[in-house]
């Protein structure tokens, strides 16, 4: 069945709200996400400028500026609900498996 | 070596992956996609590289919108900050290209590619193809309508035939469309929701290529068809009519991208085109008007039977007006003989079948054509199979006469004598 729309957050979806934790400009959103990750997640021009347009059209985040063809963006306090709820649910998860297997268990 | 070359490629929206394996294939072979036309891709030779092709989504965007769109431009920015160049555009799809050799992909969320493909298929693909589906029914509920209302106009007409042949296929190529987009969405969403990518289908370009050959065999059949049955003028007709309408849609597809890249609004770009298309059809039919006269299967052959040396007409001058149609199963040749300046007539319908008991089956036809009750004939003497009269309250008489390749239909102001009936279905042709 399809993902009802933003209930979870995919991966690419969670680190670019989380880099537009502060004012960013999608290619630098691009940059963060790499290093955040150590080069683990690569966020795809075509999915972020999709993302944006999507996060944009529904409040999550707010566009600050536009200066020639770059734009720049940050997180509303309704993304940042939105990004919070997601983390405990990866806590919640986390917890699960620790109270199941132990810290360090694999 | 030519700069340039065009080819004739067949996608659907929704298959971009089949469109970025051709697209990087063409590269391998020396050839850089530069544009998309109406009926070509054009690509630029260059030296043979390992390029990447890539299409991404642009949901909101429309074939109509400036080059210096916001939006495609953001899209464009943030491309080129991960390497990709932009190739072109066609509709709400985007192609970039890069010649690094692991650049980070366009889509890296197949959810949100799948999100994408979804609301640009809804425009590009599902709406037009609705509408082109409610045209082909109509089309085809008018071609029955009028076929059972004159069936033997129908069946003799090779134009009619083979509009009557190639609309199924439309149908059903229109409801192929729809069925592979319906399993391809139910592919992908399923793939999608346990993590992995958007179903790969190549299969509607495959069926299109098909239909393709198909339609231009069909389209050869009629004008070899149409020149051997002595009706090179309909095939003209036809292939100046057809050549008209690949110029229109050239002309409205170069209007529409020279409006584009000097920075005009969609809503600008959009009224222009229509009007220009309405302006260029308007023409079309005036020229079409005046072609179907220039273009008029040369001068009227004598007929075979001159209605003044028949017993009972006058034996003065008689003016002719001959048409002919023919499909392969059917021919029809009608001669219209009037008496000049005087009020007596003679017509004769000869139907040529190709078919055997096709010529029993126009007989029925021209007998239903009557609403008078009519006398079954002697046929012997006129040396025919068949033979039926009918008087009418006009004063005019009508017989049918058929053997087992013709039906004959003669009309006449003044009576007709057995010899006559035998002389008119002997030569008629």
């Amino acid at each position: 069945m399809p993902r009802e729309k933003f209930q979870t957050l995919t991966e690419q979806m969670f680190y670019i709200l989380l880099c537009l934790g502060e004012e960013r400009c999608g290619a630098d959103v691009m940059t963060e996400a790499s290093a955040l990750t150590n080069g683990r997640v690569a966020v795809g021009p075509g999915t972020l400028y999709n993302l944006l347009d999507q996060f944009l059209r529904d409040g999550y985040i707010e566009e600050t500026k536009a200066s020639g063809r770059r734009r720049s963006y940050r997180l509303t306090e309704k993304g940042r609900v939105l990004l919070r709820e997601e983390y405990d649910r990866l806590r919640a998860r986390i917890g699960d498996y620790e109270r199941k297997l132990g810290k360090g268990e694999a | 070596m030519r700069d340039y070359a065009y080819r004739m490629e067949i996608f659907q929206p929704f298959e971009f992956e089949a469109m970025e394996r051709r697209l990087s294939r063409m590269a391998q072979r020396g050839y850089q996609l530069d544009s998309i036309g109406s009926l070509f891709w054009k690509y630029r030779r260059e030296a043979p590289r390992p390029t990447a092709y890539a299409v991404t989504y642009l949901p909101q965007g429309s074939p109509f919108d400036p080059q210096n769109d916001p939006e495609m431009e953001a899209l464009r920015e943030l491309c080129a900050e991960a390497g990709w160049e932009k190739a072109c555009d066609w509709g709400q799809l985007q192609i970039y290209r890069t010649d690094r050799e692991q650049p980070v992909p366009l889509e890296t969320d197949e959810s949100v590619r799948l999100t994408a493909i979804r609301r640009s298929m809804r425009r590009s693909f599902l709406l037009p193809n609705a509408v082109l589906l409610l045209l082909v029914l109509f089309e085809l509920g008018w071609l029955f309508f009028s076929g059972s209302a004159e069936p033997l106009a129908l069946l003799s007409s090779a134009a009619a035939m083979l509009v009557l042949a190639l609309l199924p296929v439309v149908l059903l190529l229109l409801l192929l469309h729809f069925a592979v987009y319906a399993v391809w969405l139910r592919r992908s969403l399923r793939s999608v929701a346990r993590g992995g990518r958007c179903a790969s289908s190549g299969f509607c370009r495959r069926a299109d290529t098909v239909f393709l050959v198909l339609v231009l065999a069909a389209a050869a059949s009629f004008a070899v068809f149409s020149a051997a049955s002595g009706q090179g003028g309909s095939a003209s007709y036809a292939l100046l009519y057809f050549l008209c309408i690949l110029g229109m849609a050239a002309a409205l597809n170069s209007l529409r991208r020279r409006l584009s890249r000097e920075g005009f609004s969609r809503g600008g770009n959009r009224t222009l085109v229509i009007a220009a298309d309405i302006a260029m059809a308007s023409a079309l039919t005036v020229v079409m008007v005046f072609a179907s006269g220039w273009l008029s299967d040369g001068p009227q052959a004598p007929p075979a039977v001159d209605a003044g040396t028949l017993e009972h007409a006058p034996s003065g001058a008689w003016d002719v007006f001959t048409t002919k149609s023919a499909s392969p199963l059917l021919s029809n040749v009608r001669v219209r003989q009037y008496e000049t300046g005087g009020d007596e007539i003679l017509f004769c319908d000869v139907y040529d079948a190709q078919l055997p008991g096709l010529s029993g089956w126009c007989v029925r036809q021209l007998l239903d054509e009557w609403e008078e009750p009519y006398r079954t004939e002697d046929a012997a003497p006129l040396s025919a199979d068949a033979a039926y009269h009918v008087f009418f309250p006009t004063g005019r008489e009508s017989w049918i006469l058929a053997d087992g390749s013709k039906a004959v239909r003669v009309t006449a102001s003044f009576p007709l004598t057995e010899t006559d009936l035998a002389r008119l279905f002997a030569e008629a042709a």
